[in-house]
């Protein structure tokens, strides 16, 4: 409504209060710094900031709170400073916010106005004082140093108490304070510890406790006695928190334990029980901040109970039993008797009770959460590695349909899922969970085999391994390919996988995903037919035809795919395998009783397989690659092609002649990139009837937790149990030291450990020695896990690279409703220090010019005129520097001596100046406590 | 320090939005529409915290809920009475309990101004829900807790004009009743 500016200027200035006020509120609400006819306004409010009449001063200074640019704040800042030593309070602390405003848009401010506003702590109003305080509060977030001194004169604002969200407020002032001063911190733990012992307000006790983690107070003395108690009262209030049924205290409770759990991880995992109460709370925003936690909190032995937990959750969702239900707030149509009821004493009603309905978004985050704790610290916490392939398995029957996600954007998005699933490959989890397969895969060599069985039935697309509807998880066959095609020798049945890979469905596959598929067929092939020690008989002769022709048939349409990557290797596998299917029919095979014996192909047998055996594969540190050292010899600036420029040339003249070409290609580069897979539910149409099935076993699953623990009945698919009860039976047969009747243990699994430690009861728990530390170092021991592999001798590069990384990103994206106070950050009330270096630099320059002339002043006797230019130039620059640092006098209560000093120091020479700059740059004080 | 104060129905329209930084009225709209589909379907029992929105989520990162030098919003939570929904949106140098314990405050200034508030009373006197806020906050900071000097300074700075009462719904016993029932029953926390 900038077309309004004027009149709204006009309403401004009416002399009725009532139309003045109106005036402002338009104003308030319409006017932005840009607004042009803000300069006009400039005497208006320096005229009601004056006004006699408090409400119209109380609305000015309510008005510059808005308006104020930084013109207007320096115009206005005599006026406001006035202000501070009004008579009625109630215009004091709106005048000591307001300068808060008047900061922000002209920092240099801040220094001329400090000495006035730090009297304002000790006004004998206590809410001037408070509002002080949350201005020196919001101040010292930009640069905490500045408000050292002004710490005892605060403490004792705090030890007297008075004001609830004044305390809160220093509490949040001394947690920013203390990182900078650690004699602070004993000092301040009496007073704190006091307050969270006998405090009735909870947002008091809240506010202590989290600006005793966040100040860092509490991980400084938490080896002191006093300390530890300190700490867990700390805890066990927190704890409070979380079991009072308030769900906001439940909330914040949990947001304090999340800010505690990186530091102190054994203190919250003593409240693991309340906290894993809160994952299954009916509330979402809960949930979040739960999951958040507990990621934090598991350790080797709660992780199975935790992630089990978790799963029971996808579960019940998924099959639409064991359903929770929430009471939703009623809403009803507007009419006018509706805005008519009271808004305090409305009556309460029920709402009506729905089933809660988990978003797809919390479903895909708590799949990446349960593989982030899992995969944490190279699998530190999994001490069972067919348990983490079998969970890995059973997410992807979980993972929420992929199609929906955009409609969700705005649905559901809480600060921490959203920024990973905004980039489109990430939308479906089964890419994560993929990534975590074959990551087991390639480390964990002794569950390699499971993985590629895992893999193979992924691929085969197994009835039931993935969800019946919506086309989930698809994304996980891209790793499930990979791993079928790298360890093609571990397959089960690798003629029946290369089927599936071969399947009619497998080219509408994103072209990513095809990709990997064609690369992953030669593997499979090259291990089905490159045997030498099978006679080449008439029988592998024509099976080998076969194979070779379907692969063939397979390659033929994708050569010309829109898509390059898959293009080209079906271009380049198609050639090979031409080459091959040529091989195979000019060998003759040998019949039985033939005297004459052929060896198969040497392109079957030596070719093929040559291209992918060798050397394992190995995880390689992902800043390895930058370390390869340059080869010798190596120009990358050189062309390869000295023809480059004509041949580009040609291609620019193909192009424009076929004209469309050109955006067909982009096209499919942007789909390639930025296109999300489409779901592809045709395909799974016979899955549903697994599904039915699976509902049915489920019926019996879940019915109800086992003194608290969880079973792997209750998270864990029948078919992917009934595998892990074979794989026991059988190891046990060789176990020496397992005795008793297998078909006992089998069904009912008893709970060694109980409640507390929500320990999954597992098969491996009863066989494993009684002692359990000795276990776990067994466990340790038998699982290897390779790390990554890197060159060695520079670590160091790589954490400073990946600090710098997110530091630059946050630079440049700015909140929206955030407030600009980059003139703030990091303003020093005492003259910045970099400011005083270059001031320095120059003058130290300067000084070099001035010698310089005196010497061709006395060596040439030059003309006067030139040495009186260089002198007028010196001063001015003083003059210049001498502004800056009068702010810095006044405040030491110098400043007529700054004016004397200056004015000496025009009349003196030059010489004489260099001298007082030095002192003046050496009184210069450092910041005491 | 807070971000902004937004006041709208049950069915999202806005009764007051106060942004304590300068934004785009296009973007003011989105926002709240964002907000309001957040909050809409919220169960009653359900806490008072709301995830950020998209348009706020993408400039902070789930870090930022444990530095103090964000400037970045990392607080959104609201409460709601009869047919309004109050939502404060902070930062990290905001109580969370103390800003709902604010938004109490504010209704509770408003009902004794207008003695028993509602929408409608909202809607015409927008400029004493404005002035109430103005004596509450300014910019961005809180400047008042303290219900009694609120009333005091909204009622010094003009009068407040009343809703003339419809029908015979303004029994005064019968409403301090209600009050009271309000205070033990709805009230969340009570802690100050």
């Amino acid at each position: 409504m900038s077309w309004a500016s004027f009149h709204v200027l006009e309403v401004m200035s009416s002399p009725k209060f009532m139309q003045k006020r109106v005036g402002y509120l338009a104003a308030v609400q319409s006017f932005t710094v840009d607004t042009d006819v803000l300069m006009l306004t400039t005497n208006l409010l320096k005229k009601d900031l004056s006004s006699h009449y408090l409400p119209e001063t109380s609305l000015a200074i309510n008005g510059v709170s808005h308006i104020v640019s930084p013109s207007l704040a320096r115009d206005l800042s005599p006026d406001l400073l006035s202000k501070l030593s009004h008579t009625s309070p109630h215009i004091r602390k709106k005048a000591v916010l307001v300068l808060y405003k008047c900061f922000l848009q002209s920092p240099e401010l801040l220094r001329t106005s400090w000495p006035r506003l730090r009297e304002c702590l000790n006004d004998e109003d206590g809410s001037v004082v408070s509002a002080t305080v949350n201005v020196v509060c919001e101040l010292a977030r930009r640069n905490p140093r500045n408000y050292l001194p002004l710490a005892r004169q605060l403490f004792k604002l705090l030890t007297n108490g008075g004001n609830n969200w004044m305390t809160i407020k220093l509490i949040k002032l001394f947690a920013t304070l203390t990182p900078l001063e650690p004699r602070l911190i004993k000092k301040l733990i009496p007073p704190i510890a006091n307050l969270i012992r006998t405090t009735p307000a909870k947002s008091l006790l809240y506010e202590c406790i989290s600006g005793l983690i966040s100040g860092g107070l509490l991980s400084n003395i938490i080896d002191t006695p006093s300390g530890d108690e300190l700490a867990s009262v700390c805890v066990s209030k927190l704890r409070d928190f979380l079991v009072v049924g308030d769900s906001n205290l439940k909330y914040v409770g949990l947001l304090a334990l999340t800010k505690l759990v990186g530091a102190h991880a054994h203190l919250v995992a003593e409240h693991a029980d309340v906290v894993l109460d809160c994952v299954d709370d009916t509330d979402i925003s809960i949930r979040y901040r739960a999951l958040e936690l507990v990621v934090g909190m598991v350790d080797e032995d709660t992780l199975q109970g935790v992630v089990g937990r978790l799963l029971r959750q996808l579960k019940r969702s998924g099959e639409g039993e064991g359903e929770e239900y929430v009471e939703l707030e009623v809403v009803e149509a507007s009419e006018e008797e509706d805005m008519e009821e009271e808004v305090m004493h409305g009556g309460k009603r029920r709402g009506q009770l729905v089933v809660l309905e988990l978003p797809e978004a919390y479903k895909r985050a708590v799949i990446k959460r349960i593989i982030e704790m899992c995969a944490r610290d190279m699998y530190v916490n999994v001490s069972d590695f067919e348990w983490y392939l079998d969970v890995l398995v059973q997410l992807v029957r979980y993972a929420p349909p992929v199609g929906s996600f955009a409609s969700e954007v705005d649905d559901n998005n809480d600060g921490d899922t959203d920024s990973d699933n905004r980039e489109g490959e990430d939308n479906d989890v089964g890419e994560v969970i993929g990534r975590e397969l074959r990551n087991v895969a390639v480390r964990v060599r002794s569950v390699r085999a499971e993985a590629v069985r895992y893999a193979e039935m992924l691929v085969a697309r197994h009835d039931g391994m993935f969800p019946a509807a919506g086309g989930g998880g698809k994304r996980v066959l891209g790793a499930a390919s990979w791993i079928a095609g790298e360890f093609s020798s571990l397959l089960t049945d690798p003629y029946a996988t290369l089927n599936a890979l071969l399947h009619s469905t497998s080219p509408l596959l994103p072209p990513d995903i095809l990709a990997v598929y064609i690369q992953s067929i030669p593997k499979i092939y090259a291990s089905l037919t490159g045997s030498e020690s099978v006679p080449w008989t008439p029988a592998r002769k024509s099976t080998v035809t076969l194979l070779t022709s379907r692969v063939i048939a397979f390659l033929a349409p994708l050569a010309i795919s829109p898509n390059l990557e898959v293009q080209e290797r079906s271009v380049e596998f198609l050639e090979l395998f031409r080459l091959a299917a040529e091989a195979i029919t000019a060998q003759p095979a040998s019949l039985l009783d033939a005297e004459e014996e052929y060896d198969p192909p040497l392109l079957l047998t030596q070719a093929i397989p040559a291209m992918f055996l060798g050397m394992e594969l190995n995880p390689v540190a992902p800043r390895a690659q930058r370390k390869v050292p340059l080869p010798d010899g190596l120009d990358l600036d050189e062309a390869i092609n000295s023809n480059l420029q004509q041949l580009l040339r040609e291609a620019d003249y193909a192009d424009s002649a076929l004209g469309t070409d050109d955006e067909d290609g982009d096209d499919a580069f942007r789909e390639w990139y930025y296109t999300k897979p489409l779901p592809k539910t045709s395909a799974f149409a016979s899955l549903s009837v697994d599904h039915a099935a699976a509902k049915a076993f489920g019926g019996g699953g879940s019915g109800g937790s086992y003194q608290g623990a969880v079973r792997e009945e209750e998270y864990l698919d029948k078919d992917i149990l009934e595998r892990r009860r074979r794989d026991r039976r059988e190891r046990e047969k060789d176990d020496p030291y397992y005795i008793g009747a297998v078909a006992g243990e089998e069904g009912e699994e008893v709970d060694i450990d109980s409640i507390p430690v929500m320990k999954l009861d597992l098969g491996e728990v009863s066989l494993s020695t009684p002692a359990q530390p000795a276990k776990t170092k067994r466990n340790r021991g038998k699982v290897a896990i390779a790390a990554d592999e890197g060159i060695a001798g520079d670590d160091g590069g790589d954490e400073e690279q990946e600090q710098e990384q997110p530091g630059k990103r946050k630079g440049k994206k700015k909140g929206l409703l955030g407030v600009d106070s980059s003139g703030l950050m990091g303003y020093s009330l005492e003259g910045d220090e970099g400011e005083e270096k270059r001031e320095m630099e120059e003058e130290k320059t300067a000084m070099v010019e001035v010698e310089r002339f005196m010497a061709e002043m006395e060596r040439a006797k030059v003309n006067t005129s030139v040495d009186e230019k260089a002198k007028g130039e010196r001063v001015k620059k003083d003059k210049d520097k001498e502004r800056v640092k009068k702010g810095k006098k006044k405040k030491d209560k110098e400043g007529g001596e700054g004016k004397k000093k200056k004015k000496k120091k025009r009349a003196e020479g030059v010489e004489g100046e260099k001298k007082k700059k030095k002192t003046e740059v050496g009184e210069e004080q450092p910041v005491v406590l | 320090m807070i971000n902004a104060v937004l006041v709208f129905n049950n069915n999202g329209q806005p009764r007051l939005t106060k942004f304590y930084s300068q934004i785009d009225v296009a973007l003011q709209q989105k926002l709240l529409t964002q907000i309001f589909s957040l909050v809409a379907n919220r169960p009653a029992s359900a806490c008072n915290f709301l995830p950020l929105p998209p348009l706020l989520a993408g400039s902070s990162s789930s870090t930022s809920w444990n530095t103090s030098a964000g400037d970045e919003p990392t607080t959104l939570l609201y409460r709601h009475y009869a047919t309004l929904y109050f939502i404060v949106i902070s930062d990290s140098l905001e109580s969370p309990l103390g800003l709902l314990d604010l938004i109490q405050v504010f209704v509770q200034a408003l009902d004794q101004l207008f003695e028993n508030v509602c929408e409608l009373d909202l809607i015409f006197n927008f400029e004493t829900l404005h002035a109430t806020l103005e004596e509450m906050i300014v910019g961005g900071c809180v400047v008042e807790t303290d219900l009694g000097r609120i009333v005091k300074a909204v009622r010094d700075a003009g009068k407040v004009v009343k809703r003339p009462k419809l029908g015979g719904g303004g029994n005064p016993s019968g409403m301090g009743i209600g009050r009271g029932g309000f205070m033990g029953g709805d009230m969340v926390w009570t802690g100050r």
